[in-house]
């Protein structure tokens, strides 16, 4: 019995049996004196309680950070961090903000100029070969 | 001529590598090697010796073209003082003698039990004068507890209105020694027939006297009172206005008022049928009540708030209000609903490189290894 090779039968997905957020930990700092915090102070008064109550499993951090601007800072699974700035932001926006560093996945922001679709089966229609070409065809002539 | 600056030349290096005998072990390497280049220098120069006269003889010598050129000494006065010799050569190695003698002098310490300890408590305890004590106008521990707040209105309400009474000047009111709490507790209020002021309805006569005894401090007359304070019109206005409307009939009506609807602030309500003493009268009356609030509770109220103050309960509900807290962090923490979730944790002060180790566990590590190495701990 010729020796088959072990086949695939699933690749590991975040999502296909259970997703894990990618995003571990949000820090929020802010400034009590500037004025560039008034929206980030409101948010944390007022909105945070919400975000943290409806996600739990993202640890949240808030501390001042004095006289300077209001940061948002992600920390990631991979081990990554990304920081947004959300100086003179009203606290809708900073929202909107927290909730893209909770969604991001923590890799770097690149363009796929050369394959800008992703698949686990890149062609539908298989590799093609030019000794399986049919006859009719204009075959490759090697 | 001048002489120029120069390059180190590699005789100097080599000179300098034998070591100068003369300089003191004291010096630091830098001055030591100065002190061997100067020595050097006036032992290999060529150039004229120095002269050690004044600026203004040189200059003059210079002009004159010769050495004893006339003018020189001091003229300001018509005679010419003696002269110095003229020319002196300084043979004298430079940097060399005051550093010995300085050596002779100088003892290093070795440890810092003689020397001068500058800065710190001990420090500044040593150099504060002795001043007088200094009465404070309000205790320095505010009141918290809202029945020790609200037997301090009640027992400042029963002072001043007891003093108006009595018809005594509020500067004879005193702190008393024993607590009254009880015996305020006891008085009831009630409106006067006129209905502009509030009366005290005293359950006994040895109550009114025992309270009375304990608030007042001296009952002064009229005229020294007038006397010694002719320079402040207001405050004399205060007493005339006093003696006034302290000797109308003080008879109550009879209805009673809870302690929390004493009218504290009457004088606006009542400013258009009253005389314009009466007025200022009335506003006294409350300003010597929220003084006297604020010296027993120790809790300072604004302006804006006094003049909301209308009854004693607004009063007593102004001075139970906290202050605004003026950090982001004091006001999360007075809202419980960030506090009751376990996934978030908020901080006072700022997050340091030591907070984020210390967070992982490995600060203490980094604080063994800097005391096992002698290095200083930045934070214990």
């Amino acid at each position: 019995m010729p020796l088959t090779a072990l086949r695939t039968v699933s690749k590991p997905q975040n999502g296909v049996g259970a997703f894990i957020l990618q995003c571990k930990r949000l820090d929020f700092h802010y400034c009590d004196w500037a004025g560039s915090s008034r929206g980030m102070n409101a948010f944390l008064k007022g909105t945070l309680p919400a975000f943290a109550k409806a996600n739990p499993q993202i640890e949240i951090t808030v501390s001042p950070r004095p006289t300077k601007h209001p940061v948002i800072r992600g920390h990631y699974i991979n081990g990554r961090e990304k920081a947004i700035c959300v100086r003179k932001m009203d606290p809708n926006q900073i929202l909107q903000k927290a909730e893209l560093l909770r969604d991001a996945s923590g890799e770097k922001l690149r363009r796929e100029i050369r394959r800008p679709v992703k698949s686990l089966n890149e062609s539908v229609r298989g590799i093609w070969s030019p000794f399986h070409a049919p006859i009719e065809e204009k075959r490759w002539k090697i | 001529m001048r002489r120029l600056p120069r390059l180190q030349q590699s005789i100097d290096l080599l000179l300098e590598s034998t070591g100068y005998p003369h300089a003191p072990s004291t010096m630091c390497r830098t001055c030591r090697l100065r002190a061997a280049s100067q020595a050097r220098r006036a032992a290999f120069s060529t150039s004229a010796p120095r002269y050690k006269g004044s600026l203004t003889d040189r200059l003059r010598n210079r002009l004159f073209k010769k050495e004893d050129a006339p003018g020189t000494g001091n003229l300001a006065y018509g005679v010419a003082q003696p002269q110095a010799p003229e020319v002196e050569v300084d043979d004298s190695v430079p940097g060399e003698e005051a550093p010995r003698e300085y050596a002779n002098q100088y003892e290093p310490a070795s440890t810092w039990d003689n020397l001068e300890w500058v800065g710190g408590k001990k420090s500044k305890r040593d150099r504060t004068d002795t001043r007088e004590e200094v009465q404070w106008f309000m205790p320095r521990t505010k009141a918290t507890k809202p029945n020790d707040i609200a037997a301090a209105v009640r027992r400042a309400l029963v002072e001043v209105l007891s003093l108006q009474e009595a018809g005594v000047h509020f500067e004879a009111l005193r702190l008393p020694t024993v607590s009254i709490d009880d015996l305020a507790a006891e008085v009831q209020y009630q409106f006067s027939t006129n209905g502009h002021d509030v009366r005290l309805k005293y359950p006994s006569n040895e109550v009114k006297s025992e309270l009375l005894g304990s608030v007042i401090l001296s009952i002064p007359n009229a005229a020294e009172v007038a006397g010694s304070e002719s320079s402040d019109a207001a405050a004399s206005l205060e007493f005339q206005s006093t003696s006034a409307v302290v000797h109308e009939p003080a008879s109550g009506s009879g209805k009673t008022l809870p302690w929390k609807e004493v009218p504290l602030n009457s004088a606006n309500k009542f400013a258009v049928g009253l005389q314009s003493d009466n007025v200022m009268y009335m506003r006294l009356i409350l300003w010597q009540i929220i003084k006297r609030v604020m010296q027993l509770t120790g809790i300072r109220l604004a302006d804006p708030k006094i003049q909301r103050c209308d009854t004693a309960g607004k009063l007593f509900h102004e001075l139970l209000q906290r202050p605004k807290p003026t950090k982001l962090a004091d006001a999360l923490k007075i809202d419980n609903e960030l506090t009751t979730l376990n996934n978030v944790t908020f901080s006072s002060r700022r997050v340091g490189p030591i907070d984020k180790e210390r967070q992982v566990g490995r600060w203490k590590v980094i604080e063994r290894e800097l005391e096992n190495r002698g290095l200083p701990v930045t934070m214990s």
